[in-house]
């Protein structure tokens, strides 16, 4: 029972860190290009931007006409659990370690989200940080380093 | 204990009365006729007379409304455009000498040509005889092509001097490079008549830099205006989450799109932390949260004196139209009107001086606003 209930909070620490570590790139990927166009970005800026972008993306529920929930964790939450769902029956008969079986299961899921969000909103990638190559790679890596976690916790349950 | 209830309740009771009063104040001061129904998204209108109304359906089609009746027939000949998204047939505006060479213009986003994945917001003109539009030809085409369908402006209006301002969109995914020169993405563009570039636009000798480009730094215009004299532009934009904007637009400046913003993604996230700088201009108005702004005129008629020298925004989100009244180009107050509606896509000074407002629906409408007397 405990155990189960260590997994339970394991998860769901990894889609807060996957959460966390997707807003964080969307920050510093906007703040890149404000200083490149000589916009002040400081340290205390930098560090301001994360929190407000953590607590409006991650913490915060939508408003109408999307449902009442923080909209970010709720995506990475489906993309995760259908994702590490696959990963658990895979484990039966696939000899890997957890740590990187999870960790590939959740880059997997971040791609699914980076690539198929703008087919359901006319080609607009909804988060901001996923519009350039090197952007959705970054997303795809905080997916795995989420997954990764979550795995590495597993094996020592 | 009774008689503070009693004291509350009266207090709340003359709140009521008090706004009643207030309410049918305003509802005596106009009414509204309906001219047409069952437009498919109507987005534009131009007046060819006050009886004679073109409106743009979003759809594809420019339709005609005469004497109060949506006549069947659609005007012939226009270009076919791209329905996708926040993009089809939208912008619409009568060339200053119409009466003589009947020249009409419109803005709409189209298919790429070279590749069918991408589109662009193209504006074109043409003589308009009867019911065809004849001899198309193109005054501006906005590059780079684009693979998302939002955020195209679209709006236009002819200065005194002749000349044609375009809005052009940031069209969503390309924010950044509104605060480009080498591209036509969140850009005011201005040209002549024909779509030559005028001499004294402001970055005709800048190297890299598109020449129609007249001011940079925007987001998705959709509401541009002169006023009575022809000294002032306004603009307004439409912010992300919040930061909607009314600005006064100038030759050659920055308006800090994204830069600067008073709105934040819709993902949540910061868009920039930055509320000003130096060299990026101000609006004289912005809106957080979002009204969706989506038209705006100029009101200079007679048939309501006390809103003469007024821009009128009409608004999607929650539907209604925003007088905004001036001292100069400052802005001394804000009154909402008409919020019960829908979503109100454009609204339009009549000549006779009634207000013509476009109710944005698949089955939507053009209402008339007038005295009610």
């Amino acid at each position: 029972m405990i155990d189960r209930v260590k997994k339970v909070g394991f998860l769901f620490l990894a889609i807060l860190l996957v959460s966390f570590l997707v807003g964080a790139q969307t920050t510093v990927f906007n703040l890149i290009w404000l200083s490149s166009i000589d916009m002040p970005v400081t340290f205390g800026v930098l560090i301001s931007s994360i929190y407000h972008d953590f607590v409006l993306m991650t913490l915060t529920p939508s408003t109408p006409p999307l449902p009442p929930l923080p909209l970010l964790p709720t995506i990475i939450s489906l993309g995760l659990f259908i994702a590490f769902g696959f990963t658990w029956i895979f484990l039966k008969w696939i000899g890997i370690q957890k740590k990187y079986a999870y960790g590939i299961a959740a880059a997997m899921a971040l791609v699914f989200i980076v690539y198929l969000m703008p087919l359901l909103f006319f080609g607009i990638d909804m988060l901001a940080g996923a519009r350039s190559p090197v952007g959705k790679i970054s997303l795809i890596i905080c997916g795995y380093l989420g997954g990764h976690f979550f795995g590495s916790r597993l094996s020592k349950v | 204990m009774k008689k503070q209830f009693l004291k509350i309740s009266l207090l709340i009771i003359s709140c009521f009365m008090c706004l009643g009063v207030y309410a049918n104040h305003h509802e005596k001061e106009y009414k509204f006729e309906t001219l047409a129904e069952g437009l498919s998204f109507p987005w534009g209108v131009a007046f060819l007379s006050n009886d004679e109304i073109l409106v743009t359906e979003k759809t594809g089609k420019l339709r005609v409304i005469k004497n109060g009746n949506l006549l069947e027939e659609s005007i012939s000949g226009v270009p076919d455009s791209l329905f996708k998204g926040q993009g089809g047939l939208e912008g619409i505006v009568l060339h200053p000498d119409f009466e003589n060479n009947k020249y009409l213009y419109l803005a709409f986003s189209e298919t790429d040509p070279g590749n069918s994945k991408l589109n662009t917001l193209r504006v074109i003109r043409g003589k308009l005889e009867g019911l065809s539009l004849t001899n198309i030809e193109t005054i501006f085409k906005a590059s780079p092509s684009r693979r998302t369908a939002n955020h195209y402006g679209a709006k236009m209006v002819f200065l005194n001097d002749g000349t044609l301002l375009i809005t052009s969109g940031d069209g969503f995914s390309y924010r950044e490079m509104a605060q480009e020169l080498d591209n036509h993405f969140g850009k005011v563009i201005r040209v002549n008549d024909d779509g030559s570039i005028p001499e004294d636009n402001p970055f005709v000798s800048t190297p890299g830099a598109k020449p129609e480009i007249w001011s940079y730094g925007h987001r998705n215009l959709q509401g541009i205006v002169i006023n009575s004299d022809g000294s002032v532009v306004y603009e307004h934009e439409h912010g992300p989450r919040g930061g909607d904007e009314l600005n006064i637009i100038e030759k050659g400046k920055n308006y800090g799109w994204p830069a600067i913003t008073y709105g934040i993604d819709y993902s949540g996230a910061l868009i920039s932390p930055f509320k000003e700088k130096e060299g990026m201009e101000q609006p004289i108005k912005y809106w957080v949260p979002s009204i969706a702004p989506s038209g705006m005129t100029f009101y200079d008629g007679d048939l309501f004196p006390d809103w003469k020298g007024s821009l009128f925004i009409s608004a999607l989100v929650p539907g209604d139209v925003r007088r905004i009244s001036l001292n100069g180009t400052e802005v001394i107050d804000e009154e909402i009107l008409f919020n019960s509606l829908g979503r109100i896509r454009n609204v339009v000074s009549a000549p006779d001086g009634s207000l013509v407002l476009a109710i944005d629906s698949r089955k939507g409408k053009i209402i008339r606003v007038v005295p009610n007397k």
